[in-house]
């Protein structure tokens, strides 16, 4: 009778783990800056934000559309600032200590919108985003570009394309 | 009466500006528009239409009525009336902007903003406000 050796039988093992093919597929993923407004959770695509500025003063201007804020000295740039809270719904913001300025590019246009936190700024997999839910708000629906989950929260999804072609 | 001539003299770089507050914003307006600085007596007195900036602009907090008053010359003068007049100062071109697209498409007379140090001000042009103005003599 033959005794197998253990050290022959991982050998064995290693050998065919080494013939079997293994392909390595890493899914597409794409960075989400997540952030909050009021007790919801939305994101921006992270493409579409060039930066994101600490809250500063916004100076008001005379005349200018009601979901403009005001303009920012961001090192000597002027950039407006809109309050997205207009376009979705909400009660107008305060500027807090955890307010920030996500400076965005979309539909040819630059601009500031304030929220109140940013929570992160991540890559997730696209497949991890769902398509807007059919139980949406109307008026928020053409804004949105697909659902996640962040931890236990659900996060909606927002082009700021859509936005600013809303506005522009 | 008291009134001061306002300096209009400014290089190609440069652009002499009268910067001043109304309605609890910090404005300025290109010098050689105005033609005089009046207290609120001497506009009272000068028998010249006045507008308060706040009827002719959106401004946050109103006016005050005892301000300075802005002479505009032209065919048709008439008294621009402001809160305060804070300085004139010869500005470098370099630290003006134009307004960005989104907040431009408010009152044609804001037509950009001046830079100083991480404040911004709001640049006025009475010329494009004296069409309102006008228009309004011209109903009287």
């Amino acid at each position: 009778m033959s005794t197998v050796n253990k050290s022959d039988l991982i050998l064995d093992e290693l050998k065919r783990r080494r013939q079997r093919e293994v392909v390595d597929v890493e899914e597409e993923k794409v960075k989400i800056v997540i952030f909050s407004l009021l007790d919801d959770c939305f994101a921006f695509y992270g493409s579409d934000i060039k930066e994101i500025l600490p809250p500063q003063t916004i100076y008001f201007v005379p005349g200018a559309p009601d979901f403009i804020m005001g303009v920012i000295n961001n090192r000597g740039d002027v950039e407006s600032v809109i309050n997205i809270n207009r376009f979705l719904g909400f009660p107008d913001p305060e500027m807090g200590p955890q307010s920030r300025i996500a400076l965005a590019y979309g539909a040819g246009i630059r601009s500031g919108i304030l929220v109140d936190s940013i929570l992160d700024v991540m890559d997730v997999p696209i497949s991890l985003i769902s398509p807007p839910l059919s139980t949406l708000d109307e008026g928020k629906r053409e804004f949105v570009t697909g659902e996640m989950a962040y931890g236990n929260k659900n996060v909606t999804v927002l082009s700021v394309g859509k936005i600013f072609e809303k506005v522009k | 009466m008291s009134a001061y001539a306002v300096n209009k003299s400014a290089s190609m770089e440069e652009i002499n500006l009268l910067f001043f507050k109304a309605g609890g914003l910090r404005m300025a307006v290109e010098a050689s528009q105005v033609s005089e600085m009046m207290d609120a007596e001497g506009a009272a007195n000068s028998g010249l239409p006045l507008v308060r900036l706040d009827e002719m602009l959106p401004l946050p907090e109103g006016q005050t009525t005892q301000g300075k008053t802005f002479l505009i010359g032209g065919n048709k003068p008439y008294g621009v009336v402001v809160d305060s007049i804070d300085e004139i100062a010869a500005v470098g071109i370099d630290s003006l902007r134009p307004m960005p697209p989104l907040a431009a498409s408010g009152s044609v007379a804001i037509w950009g903003v001046c830079l100083r140090g991480d404040d911004i001000l709001l640049l006025v042009d009475f010329q494009r406000l004296a069409g309102p103005v006008q228009a309004e003599e011209k109903e009287r």
